[in-house]
């Protein structure tokens, strides 16, 4: 059976909750809040993070032709979220929908073709020529719990929190300045039978997420500009913040899929409003 | 003598009616002559094959369109204030936009040098006893908007040089003086751009990646060679050739001609310094020739801010020689710019073609789950996230 409307299907059910979107609060009013701030609904954030995806672990240590072509160093990841804090549990924090996505990629000269081919050490690389380059737009919808009652009620300007959900990436592959087809002729080891072959190799990967981070609110630092940005903007808080993510996506049972899953510390800022 | 100015109205570009902008009229002349002007052969008929640039009434003239564009003048003519008609029209070309106004400066003279002359173009462009209302249409070949005595552009003899300004201009007669009645400005483009600099080919799968160096200035001269690193204002962009041409069966006399015994499996083989004998290295290779062009031509029209390409359609272990060729807004082809040496197009591995290589069992396309197989984080998130937004619609409806 065919789940790939899942995903899809999941932001369909949230968008028209979220247009026009207000906080809807359980377990009494929130005392915490000023009589003079502003609604607070939303939050964005902003991040920056290393980014090494999980594909040579599909191989078990007996090849890694991603390591092989880009090396070991990790991409940067920039990222953003937009958050809908859907529900206030009081006094504890919130609870929303969070909806990430970023883009990375790595190239490299290609390699000229040896058949067989030859270890990583030892392929023919040219110093400059054609250039074979991975894309990914790695993205997610999660639910987010953050535990904001230290911030609000007393002086520890600390919220952690976690994010659990559903993740994905896109991701293209090219060949110079077009995306790379397998050929029978000219690619190693292609065999008639393979189903691949003339295919754009370009492809969509499902899998789930989690992060978990701490949030350092900034409005202690400097309360009369967070109040001023408040009065003139809206905007209620706004954190420094460091999250450890960890994106497994590996199909989850589907076809077997590139895994594009990676574990990493991500840092960023954030702002609710 | 009555001289006024009239605004002239083109269907076409507003440029073009701003170049239509200066006519004058004698008091015995026709009083109203309103002017369109088409310039023929658009797009560009001396461009290779579909790769076409497309001229407009203001495009300047340059070395290809000199030999072969003809432009085309439609002439709207009514009677003048007085209802006099004028006996005859004729088309001179004048080296400013007055020259052509007095007896004094148009050919022929009397005394000191001409500034204007009527055109040659054979058969006569003089339109005798015109009756109104009068509508009529003249062919002019470009080669007589640059050279109106010899129809020279590769010397023009009668102008300011290889570049410059003509002023295509409308005379009635009688009377002998002051009778213009319409200008159109001719800009002629014979000076080719600067070559590029610092060609570099290397290897690509039935392909090669090309990369060179343009410096040149933004000045008072489009054309001229400084160690600025600013594009000219006039360049178009820059075409590559490959040597042999694609499709043809190599040459093989031997190293350095482009022949299989250069299709060495190196790809790059950095003792191959020959390709002497390639027709891009030629003396007598001239990019402007629109045939030898067209045979050669390995890629498409690139931007002028490029310094990279890709030659495409070649065939991997043929050795070719390739060189970069700059193009202005006139169509001028500078000299060919070879790389330092041949290379020879092979097959490449790319990162697709290397996971698939080694094991890899992902194939493209969406994700697809099987029956049954979900795995349970993914299936107990969606139905979280599904869940928590029908709890919020619910709640938001009552």
């Amino acid at each position: 059976m065919r789940r790939w409307w899942v995903l899809p299907a999941l932001v369909c059910a949230a968008m028209p909750a979220s247009a026009g979107a207000q906080t809807f609060e359980i377990f009494g009013r929130d005392r915490s809040r000023s009589r003079y701030e502003s609604p607070q609904n939303f939050l964005v954030e902003l991040r920056l993070g290393p980014w090494t995806p999980d594909i040579d672990a599909e191989f078990g240590g007996h090849a890694t032709p991603y390591a092989d072509m880009f090396g070991t160093d990790a991409r940067w990841l920039p990222s953003a979220e937009f958050d809908w804090q859907a529900l206030r549990i009081n006094p504890v924090g919130s609870l929303g929908l969070a909806f990430g996505a970023g883009y990375t990629s790595a190239s490299a000269v290609s390699p000229i073709t040896q058949s067989p081919m030859p270890v990583a050490a030892s392929w023919n690389r040219p110093t400059d020529g054609s250039t074979t380059s991975l894309s990914v737009i790695p993205a997610y919808a999660a639910l987010v719990f953050r535990l904001d009652v230290l911030a609000r009620r007393t002086v520890v300007p600390i919220v952690p929190y976690v994010k659990y959900g559903v993740g994905g990436a896109y991701w293209w592959i090219n060949n110079g300045d077009a995306l790379a087809r397998r050929s029978l002729a000219l690619s190693p080891g292609a065999r008639a039978s393979d189903t691949d072959l003339g295919q754009a190799a370009t492809g969509f990967t499902f899998g789930t997420h989690f992060a978990a981070g701490v949030m350092l609110r900034l409005d202690i630092f400097e309360p009369r500009i967070q109040r001023s940005w408040d009065l003139s903007m809206g905007v209620n808080h706004s954190y420094l913040f460091a999250e450890y993510t960890h994106a497994m996506l590996d199909g989850i049972g589907s076809r077997p899929q590139l895994r594009l899953g990676y574990e990493t510390w991500t840092v960023g800022l954030a702002m609710e409003f | 003598m009555l001289c006024s100015a009239w605004m002239l109205r083109s269907s076409f570009s507003s440029s073009a009616a701003l170049a239509l902008a200066v006519v004058l009229a004698a008091s015995a002349a026709p009083a109203q002559v309103f002017t369109n002007v088409v310039r023929s052969g658009s797009p560009r008929t001396s461009d290779p094959g579909s790769v076409t640039t497309t001229l407009t009434p203001t495009s300047p003239i340059g070395l290809r369109d000199c030999a072969g564009e003809v432009w085309s003048f439609t002439v709207n003519f009514s009677a003048g204030v007085s209802g006099t008609l004028a006996s005859s029209l004729s088309y001179y070309i004048g080296i400013d936009a007055m020259s052509c106004a007095s007896s004094s400066t148009r050919y022929p003279v009397t005394t000191g040098t001409a500034q204007c002359w009527p055109i040659n173009q054979s058969p006569s462009l003089t339109f005798t006893n015109p009756t109104t209302p009068l509508s009529y249409t003249v062919r002019i070949e470009s080669r007589w908007l640059v050279d109106p005595v010899a129809g020279n552009c590769a010397a023009p003899g009668t102008t300011q040089g290889t570049s410059g300004t003509n002023y295509l201009a409308l005379l009635a007669f009688p009377p002998s003086d002051n009778n213009v009645i319409g200008t159109y400005t001719v800009t002629y483009d014979g000076t080719p751009p600067q070559a590029p600099a610092n060609v570099i080919a290397a290897p690509a799968e039935n392909s090669l990646v090309v990369t060179w160096n343009y410096a040149t200035s933004i000045s008072s001269d489009p054309d001229a060679a400084t160690t600025s690193s600013s594009v000219p204002s006039d360049l178009q962009g820059f075409w590559l050739l490959c040597d042999p041409p694609g499709g043809l069966a190599p040459t093989d006399g031997g190293t350095g001609d482009g022949g299989t015994v250069d299709a060495a499996a190196s790809g790059d083989d950095p003792t191959d310094t020959g390709c002497g004998a390639s027709a891009l290295a030629s003396a007598t290779f001239d990019p402007n020739d629109s045939a030898a062009f067209a045979r050669y031509r390995c890629s498409d029209l690139m931007g002028p801010t490029a310094t990279r390409g890709i030659a495409q359609g070649l065939t991997n272990g043929q050795s070719y020689q390739v060189a970069v060729v700059a193009q202005d807004l006139a169509g001028n082809r500078s000299t060919v710019a070879l790389a330092s040496r041949c290379v020879t197009p092979v097959p490449v591995t790319d990162f697709w073609e290397s996971y698939r290589a080694s094991g890899g069992v992902a194939t493209p396309g969406a994700c697809t789950v099987r029956r049954g197989r979900a795995g349970s984080g993914g299936g107990a998130a969606a139905v979280v996230l599904a869940a928590a937004a029908l709890w919020i619609r619910r709640r938001r409806s009552r």
